[in-house]
């Protein structure tokens, strides 16, 4: 089942980006480039700061709305993390290409356009922030980013982590959290039929799967085996420990 | 191949409803014949500044034939400038009008189309050469004005299954608003013109219950008549006496020059009473 | 000796400088003039909705809402879509349990619901015809979409025409004694061309959008369709029914605005501007949507879109939904 294995990134797999990454979990690969500063065009100049540029490309066919719409959610958050202001008048363009989903974009021979694929937000997130890492642009801070769907089974509610589409079909709500470095809240997106107590546990395990650092990784694992279920990984552990395999790698002739 | 930057339909083709009385001529309702006096226009509503952020806004109604209170043509019509022009484009020693008329998806008996069709563009260039008479154009060098008009309803009864003659008449109807309510949003925005321009509909109907003389009618609904055999749209400028745009459509014997002076007259007509509905709301937004 | 002063009226204020324009606004200098948006509400206060419906004859339903200088017209249009026109269609086996998912997939992978919204009329000065629909336009229709199909408001059942016909001849029982139903076909299904058109922008889209599609759903009326045999088409009779919409989810959104125009986030105060309009739109990066549903009794909320900042927290978002609690009694009251 591809939802508990663990996440997978290779970093500057593009030669020619400035910075690039290829990041896989549940089912979704992404590869992203990441190029800037660079000049901005005359209608996205702006005096003070740099433009964020994000492209998003699906697995299959040209974007729609729904691509423009990721674009938007993901710009916005993007440039909360990026340090625009270092660089005026300039444009940081970011493309991400999905590779691979779990499920097949294609229903009744024809590309499913417009419905808003949730699931897919965090590999994007993910995918992003570690092209940027690559591509050294100064950040205030980097993110993490995770999935709950709250599934309903025999009556009683259930939070998974990281769903399988079947999962999120049948959700009762799906909710996609984005934490900052310094834990704070940067992006929620929710949908589906739910309360602010259902809402409030998924922040709950959605910080737990974004925020666990390294040093209380132990503690951690205890909440985790109390709870008996699968929480999902540590993504802020995995985003370190993928940068630390780079530099390792990069500094092995000294 | 399908739009990706809007939410496309299925991709089998839907059918508009059909309705099983359609074609059983028996059933149709028959719209009741034109009660107002021949000279008479519709009630018409007209209010400027409904988009406050525009230059210049106006919104127009009128009341659907035979059926008081409820409306038919309503449009509503933005005015964005006068401002200078991209700096890709040549000088121009006037100001450059650009006229856009769109039909809403939901506004016609046939839902619309997203892209601009044929008939829309051809309301779009009557309404230019209308309004290029009025507006004192060369009062702005440089400069370009955008005068955008929605229609959010079109002049079709959903009723009349009949399908006599063409669009043709009530692309004329439309027309006419077009010009009246774009006059007005022109006023709002302060676009310096040498008048006021209304638009005007007059027709040369045949009814059967005339025993089929044909007769000049203004603000004609097609409906409401067994045939329409010609008819005009005019714009007219009243204290000028001039006639910036005239549309003509219509079948008529080429010696009759009289009833062809007639109908435009009536078109005139038409216009001048559009012309009162103009000045007032006017002047009410200024006293 | 006064210094000679530069003063502007406040619209060419506010155009040279928005920030500082609403700030001064929002946190005044004297006692005697009231903290306040610059457009004389309260930071929490949303603008009140006026909703007016039927007024289209072409459209099935149709809703026009007007929220201070934001007008939009919604325009429902239902229109026959055959089966056979349908690629791989699949009809439900009879073993095959129909569930809430089922329906929902149904509505979605045959496209019953097509919401499109059209900014392109000149309806503010960045939004002039002739251009393809803007980012914010194509981002707008894919939430309505979304929220649509998220909170099956619309039962796929409602849009189901069916053929009827009596089993004729075969009068003798059968094994599973089913003969004296009437049998049914699934023909085809209504699709319903969702149509928005701003006709004056200012600010807060989404909340209008939205609010539009309720408003024109719950005055759509269907007519009465069935197969006709003769035909082979789906005639429909001039009666017609109102199509049953479940719920009434509310949206309301609020924009965060910072003390500090270019400052680092996290610096210095900040103002929950709810149903904020274009220039503080402008103004503000972070946004938060939730939308709710109070009309079971209990508030429900149907989603949350929060981006743009790190201002709104856990506990802001909490305290959100009762703000959007309360925006829902007013725009529920409206709606009736």
């Amino acid at each position: 089942m591809p939802a508990t294995r663990e996440p997978e990134a290779d970093l500057s797999v593009l030669p020619k980006a400035d910075g690039s990454a290829r990041y896989s979990y549940a089912g979704y690969t992404v590869t992203g480039s990441v190029n800037g500063p660079i000049e901005a065009q005359r209608r996205d100049e702006h005096a003070y700061e740099a433009h964020v540029d994000v492209i998003v490309r699906p697995a299959a066919g040209v974007g729609g709305t729904r691509e423009r719409h990721l674009e938007t959610t993901l710009q916005s958050s993007l440039t909360q993390l990026i340090l625009v202001k270092n660089f005026p008048r300039s444009l940081i363009q970011i493309v991400l290409q999905v590779e691979s989903a779990p499920e097949n974009d294609y229903v009744n021979t024809k590309l499913v356009q417009a419905s808003l694929n949730f699931a897919i937000i965090p590999a994007l997130l993910q995918t992003a922030v570690l092209a940027l890492l690559s591509a050294a642009v100064p950040m205030r801070a980097t993110a993490t980013s995770a999935i709950v769907a709250v599934v309903s089974q025999d009556g009683a509610s259930e939070l998974v982590a990281d769903p399988s589409p079947r999962e999120v079909e049948a959700a009762q709500s799906v909710h996609v959290l984005a934490f900052t470095s310094q834990d704070e809240l940067l992006l929620a997106e929710s949908e589906g039929d739910f309360t602010v107590k259902e809402w409030d546990d998924v922040y709950d395990t959605a910080k737990r799967i974004c925020c666990q650092s390294g040093a209380t990784k132990g503690e951690s694992i205890e909440m985790v085996l109390d709870e008996k279920g699968d929480n999902g990984p540590d993504m802020r552990q995995f985003l370190r420990s993928t940068l630390e395999t780079k530099v390792v790698a990069d500094l092995y002739w000294k | 191949m399908a739009d990706r930057r809007r939410i496309n339909g299925p991709p089998g083709a839907t059918i508009p409803p059909i309705y099983e009385d359609a074609s059983d001529k028996s059933v149709v309702t028959r719209q009741p014949p034109r009660s107002r006096p021949a000279n008479a226009i519709r009630q018409t509503y007209l209010k400027t500044g409904v988009t406050p952020s525009a230059s210049g806004s106006a919104y127009l109604e009128v009341e659907m034939a035979g059926k008081p209170g409820v409306s038919g043509l309503k449009l509503s019509c933005t005015v964005h400038g006068p401002r200078s022009l991209p700096r890709s484009s040549l000088f121009s020693p006037h100001i450059i009008l650009s006229t856009h008329v769109k039909f809403a998806p939901f506004a016609t008996k046939q839902r619309r189309g997203y892209l601009r069709d044929p008939t829309e563009r051809d309301l779009g260039s009557h309404l230019e050469a209308a309004l290029r008479g009025a507006i004192i154009a060369d009062r702005w060098p440089k400069s370009g004005v955008d005068i955008i008009v929605s229609i959010i309803e079109g002049d079709q009864d959903r009723e009349t299954s009949r399908q006599q003659g063409d669009e043709a008449w009530d692309m004329m109807n439309t027309l006419s608003g077009c010009i009246t309510v774009a006059s007005a949003a022109l006023a709002d925005a302060g676009i310096d013109c040498v008048d006021t321009v209304a638009g005007g509909v007059a027709a040369l109907v045949r009814d059967d219950a005339d025993n089929g003389k044909p007769k000049i009618v203004i603000d004609p609904v097609p409906s409401e008549h067994d045939k329409i055999e010609a008819a005009c749209c005019v714009a007219y400028l009243p204290t000028r006496d001039e006639i910036t745009n005239l549309w003509f459509k219509g079948d008529m014997p080429d010696d009759d020059m009289a009833t062809y002076m007639e109908l435009v007259q009536q078109g005139i007509q038409a216009s001048k009473h559009a012309n009162r509905v103009l000045v007032q709301c006017i002047g009410e937004t200024v006293g | 000796m006064a210094q000679p002063t530069l003063t502007f009226p406040r619209p060419v204020f506010a155009k040279l400088s928005p920030h500082p324009f609403l700030l001064r606004s929002l946190c005044p200098q004297s006692e005697s003039d009231p903290a306040g948006r610059t457009n004389g509400r309260a930071p929490r206060e949303a603008r009140s909705i006026n909703i007016h419906t039927s007024s289209l004859s072409h459209a099935h339903g149709s809703a026009v809402i007007r929220t201070g200088d934001t007008t939009v017209i919604c325009g429902v249009r239902a229109e026959v879509l055959p089966v056979a026109s349908i690629p791989q269609f699949r009809p439900r086996a009879a073993f095959e349990e129909e569930t809430e998912t089922s329906k929902r997939a149904e509505l979605k992978n045959y496209d019953l619901l097509v919401p499109n919204i059209e900014l392109a009329t000149g309806c503010a000065p960045q939004f002039l015809p002739g251009v393809p629909p803007t980012a914010l336009a194509q981002t707008l229709s894919t939430r309505v979409y979304s929220l649509l199909h998220g909170s099956g408001m619309v039962d796929v059942e409602d849009l189901r025409i069916w053929k009827r016909q009596k089993k004729e001849g075969e009068m003798e029982v059968d094994e599973d004694g089913e003969e004296e139903r009437e049998e049914q076909e699934l023909v085809g299904y209504w699709v319903l061309y969702v149509d928005l058109l701003f006709v004056s922008f200012d600010g807060n889209p989404f909340d209008a959008a939205w609010t539009a599609v309720v408003a024109a759903l719950k005055d759509t009326k269907l007519p009465v369709a069935r197969w006709d045999t003769e035909r082979e088409a789906v005639v429909c009779s001039r009666e017609s029914r109102p199509l049953k919409v479940r719920g009434l989810p509310v949206a309301c959104s609020a924009a965060v605005f910072l003390e500090k125009e270019y400052g680092e986030p996290g610096e210095g105060r900040h103002w929950i501007l709810l149903d904020p309009d274009r220039l503080e739109e402008t103004l503000c990066r972070e946004v938060i949507t939730m939308v709710v549903d109070c009309s079971s009794g209990e508030t429900r909320i149907r989603a949350i879109e929060k981006q743009g900042g790190t201002v709104v927290g856990r506990e802001l978002l909490r305290g959100f939904a009762g703000v959007a609690e309360q925006r829902w009694k007013e725009v529920s009251k409206a709606m009736q």
